[in-house]
């Protein structure tokens, strides 16, 4: 009984996480698709606007942190928090801090989802951490290689 | 996350020492928190005036130029997230969570209806907080998503929204069909008619109705080949559902029947829901719906099918319930007084509606000209809306008396099925004292006549 717990509980976890993940599958191939679908008319502005090695330069070090979780085994100590919390917000801020560099007020459709991946990193990325983590950092990365491919490289095209 | 479960859900599906875990807390303080802020938008600067599906351009930042469209934005992003983590608690506990013997072909039809509604909202809910994100970004950072001009699309929202806006209504009515489920077969002494079937149904509808949103949209002009396949899809969902009237019906053919007030609003969820899902069938063909779009008779349909539906179901529902939760049962003499003014209110006000829009009084209209002829008809709807109020006061009023001074209930008044009825009236805050032996559907039942034992 007392073995048995901790296996359930983790499965209950587990299985809440695939949900969540696969309902956030469906919110987030909404916009692509509907970025993808009117991306022509923007696509002008994305290329004057858009700075492509920096973003790249930090989204590898976001691909970082994730490969680091990998294989390893979290622990959700109070120092593994903050030192979690600490590349989030890194990379949160120095992504912001390159679109806020680069973008004039008046943003352009491109940018506006960047910032839409942006407040994902914030809501989902930050506030809950704890929880989620572990899948749903390595789910919110593969998110980013898609957004990266469509909106960035998309305007080498 | 100790613990996922749900409250209502692990009272249903046994399991000691259940708390509020932390995801309840979260998906009940989240939808409540969207809900003010949306009705916060009254007090700010204006509510949101562009109709509750918001449609692009007109909730555009150049059309809707007030703050209510934000407040709609966030207050509904808000509210989907505390009812998508809600889902997922649901379906967690539902698929994990089930004490020993009670096996998914074994567990009550309201939880297998409240598991199918959470895949719903699983479904639908991030398409319209997609389409919201995308709203606020053209409202609030220069955006063209549904803006035509800078090469978007206004009906892009109408999909999103409807993408949702469908299976959201089986969200409304799987749970009451559910309710049903249970207090059919209880005031028929008989196990539920087919229970594969009136799972395996909403199994079905749950599928069909990703694939018919743009029977909202026959009037936009996408086409005759795409009305025709939404067309098609949408008549399809009428099966699977025809399939629950018929096993309800049939699971109260040669029972021995208790008119109870429960049992009542459940026979009335029946036939009313029968009216509203055909005139729903005459609503997916295309040359109906054009000619009827955005009159009265729609506003008849989706009536019959929420309140008719939904509304009866609930009331079902909170008579047979009623006891279980308070330890009291709610008046029945009040109860008959409360169904009949409103299954008579119910038909007075939506049923006009259906010839007022047959010929031709729009939807969404505070008056009309003497000489429409609309006159007649709209009173008789508005008597009957005035009838309804009282049934409603009826309700209220039965609830505050019968919690002050109702019959007390004890644990199992209605001599019922299922495990609920096994335990105190309220139950205890760990649901069962010890964990209950499920040996088939109708576990409570196998434990009175253990020589009439169902055979699963
Ligand atoms: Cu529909």
């Amino acid at each position: 009984m007392i073995a048995a717990r901790p296996a359930v509980a983790t499965n209950r976890t587990l299985l809440g996480v695939v949900i969540f993940i696969a309902s956030e599958s469906i919110f987030f191939l909404a916009i692509v698709l509907a970025y993808i679908a009117y991306r022509e008319a923007g696509l002008a502005t994305a290329k004057a606007t858009l700075d492509l090695g920096r973003t790249a330069i930090f989204s590898l070090a976001l691909f970082g942190s994730s490969a680091t979780m990998i294989g390893g085994r979290l622990r959700m100590t109070t120092a593994m928090l903050f030192a979690v919390g600490f590349i989030a917000m890194f990379v949160i801020g120095g992504l912001s801090g390159v679109s806020l560099a680069v973008v004039p007020i008046d943003l352009a459709v491109t940018d506006s989802y960047y910032v839409v991946a942006h407040l994902h990193y914030v809501l989902f990325g930050g506030t809950m951490l704890g929880i989620f983590v572990g899948m749903y950092w390595h789910f919110v990365d593969a998110v980013w290689v898609v957004v990266f491919s469509v909106v960035y490289l998309g305007t080498l095209l | 996350m100790r613990s996922w479960p749900h409250r209502k859900n692990a009272f249903s599906i046994p399991k000691p020492s259940i708390r509020l875990s932390p995801c309840t807390a979260l998906s009940f303080w989240l939808s409540l928190a969207g809900g003010i802020v949306l009705y916060f938008s009254f007090l700010a600067g204006g509510a949101p005036d562009t109709g509750w599906f918001s449609y692009a351009p007109l909730a555009e930042r150049a059309f809707a130029p007030g703050t209510g469209v934000d407040y709609y934005i966030v207050g509904l992003a808000v509210n989907g997230a505390g009812t998508i983590i809600g889902a997922i608690n649901l379906a967690v506990t539902i698929l994990l969570m089930r004490c020993p013997g009670m096996a998914i072909s074994r567990v009550p039809l309201f939880v297998w209806m409240t598991l199918i509604t959470s895949i719903l909202i699983l479904g639908a809910y991030p398409a319209l907080t997609a389409a919201l994100v995308m709203l606020l970004v053209d409202r609030g950072l220069g955006g063209h998503f549904f803006d035509p001009a800078g090469g978007g699309q206004a009906v892009l929202w109408q999909h999103l929204f409807w993408f949702f806006g469908h299976p959201e209504v089986y969200i409304m009515i799987l749970p009451a069909m559910g309710m049903i489920s249970e207090v059919i077969p209880v005031f028929s002494r008989k196990p539920i008619f087919g229970y594969a079937f009136v799972a395996g149904s909403s199994v079905a509808i749950a599928f069909l109705s990703f694939g018919v949103w743009a029977h909202h949209m026959f009037a936009v002009g996408l086409g005759d080949t795409e009305n025709a396949i939404f067309s098609a899809t949408s008549m399809l969902i009428a099966i699977p559902t025809g399939v629950k009237i018929f096993n309800w019906i049939a699971t109260m053919i040669g029972g021995r029947l208790r008119m109870t007030t429960a049992m009542l609003f459940a026979v009335g969820f029946i036939a009313m829901f029968v009216i509203g899902g055909l005139s729903g069938v005459s609503l997916a063909v295309v040359p109906i719906d054009l000619a009827v779009t955005d009159s009265y008779y729609v506003v008849a349909h989706l009536h019959y099918v929420l309140f008719g539906g939904t509304m009866l179901g609930i009331f079902a529902g909170a008579y047979y319930w009623f006891p279980k939760m308070t330890g009291r049962l709610l008046g029945e003499v009040l109860g008959r007084w409360h169904f009949w003014t409103a299954f008579v209110g119910l038909n007075l006000t939506f049923l006009p509606q259906h010839w007022l829009g047959a010929v031709g009084m729009p939807r969404r209209v505070f008056t009309y000209a003497a000489d429409t002829g609309w006159g007649p008809l709209n009173l008789i709807s508005t008597i009957g809306a005035a009838i309804l109020a009282i049934a409603i006061a009826i309700f209220f009023v039965n609830v505050v008396r019968s919690l002050r001074s109702g019959e007390i209930a004890g644990d199992d008044p209605w001599d019922a099925f299922t495990l609920e009825w096994s335990t105190t009236s309220p139950p205890l805050p760990e649901n069962f004292a010890t964990i209950p032996a499920v040996t088939g559907r109708r576990p409570l039942w196998d434990r009175k006549h253990p020589e009439l034992r169902d055979a699963r």
